[in-house]
């Protein structure tokens, strides 16, 4: 697959400001990405969740309360 | 001298006084003879089978006295044997007794012990299992406990998260991806 076709899914619990989309466009810029396609999903809680191909980069709160939910 | 002349005449009075009364010497002799054949033939028919009857009797009653001492000796040797018998079935039965009493006391102290094994197996095992099952019944309470803090603390974070915190996390989040993977 050609670096051009790789397409990012980012998963935000609201709509991002222009700070973050240029925060997550360098990162997956590094990780050989040059698209994103973003999902709002409120479920998160909050926090970011990115997929770029098979690695997935998951900073979100509803990933940090199941840490802690695993860990009691 | 004189005395035989005394005795002679006192013989001739008596020979006159027989004669008197009828009585001659030959009468005299006649019935000694006949006294003597009478005391022998008494001696021979009467005494002799009398005295034989007597001795066989006597012999009779010292041999059936010979025979009731014996029969008095073995009946003393029988009480005595069953005396003896007695005394040792008795001993037997207070041995067999006191066996019997034995082999139940084990009898019923092995039962006891048996009883107080299984009621300590029992009493382990229930211990083991309410232990087992109050640890499961306090990691469900504590898993419950859990659920419930991160159930508030999702409604909590989701009502009260600000958009700059939310900004924040991302950052931090995006940060923090970039030092591992460059080391």
């Amino acid at each position: 697959m050609a670096k051009e076709e790789l397409v990012a899914k980012v998963v935000v619990s609201e709509k991002p400001d222009d700070g973050i989309l240029r925060l997550v466009a360098d990162f997956i810029k590094q990780r050989g990405c040059y698209r994103a396609e973003y999902v709002i999903d409120p479920d998160i809680l909050g926090g970011i969740v990115i997929r770029i191909g098979d690695k997935v980069y998951d900073g979100s709160v509803r990933s940090r309360l199941e840490t802690v939910r695993q860990s009691l | 001298m004189f005395d035989f002349m005394a005795d002679t005449m006192m013989l001739s009075a008596f020979s006159d006084m027989l004669d008197r009364m009828g009585i001659t010497w030959s009468s005299i002799l006649l019935h000694l003879i006949a006294l003597v054949i009478l005391t022998v033939g008494l001696y021979l028919l009467l005494f002799k089978p009398v005295k034989k009857m007597i001795r066989e009797r006597q012999e009779k009653v010292k041999k059936i006295e010979k025979e009731n001492a014996d029969l008095n000796e073995e009946v003393k040797e029988l009480k005595n044997s069953s005396e003896k018998v007695l005394s040792e079935a008795k001993k037997e039965a207070a041995a067999m007794h006191e066996s019997a009493v034995k082999v139940a006391n084990q009898k019923a102290n092995d039962i006891l012990s048996e009883a107080k094994a299984k009621a300590k197996a029992l009493i382990d095992r229930t211990e083991t299992e309410m232990d087992e099952e109050r640890k499961k019944l306090q990691a469900d309470v504590e898993k419950q406990i859990a659920d419930v803090s991160l159930l508030v603390a999702e409604k909590v974070i989701g009502r009260d998260i600000s958009k700059e915190d939310n900004r924040r996390l991302i950052e931090a989040s995006i940060k923090e991806w970039s030092e591992k993977e460059n080391g």
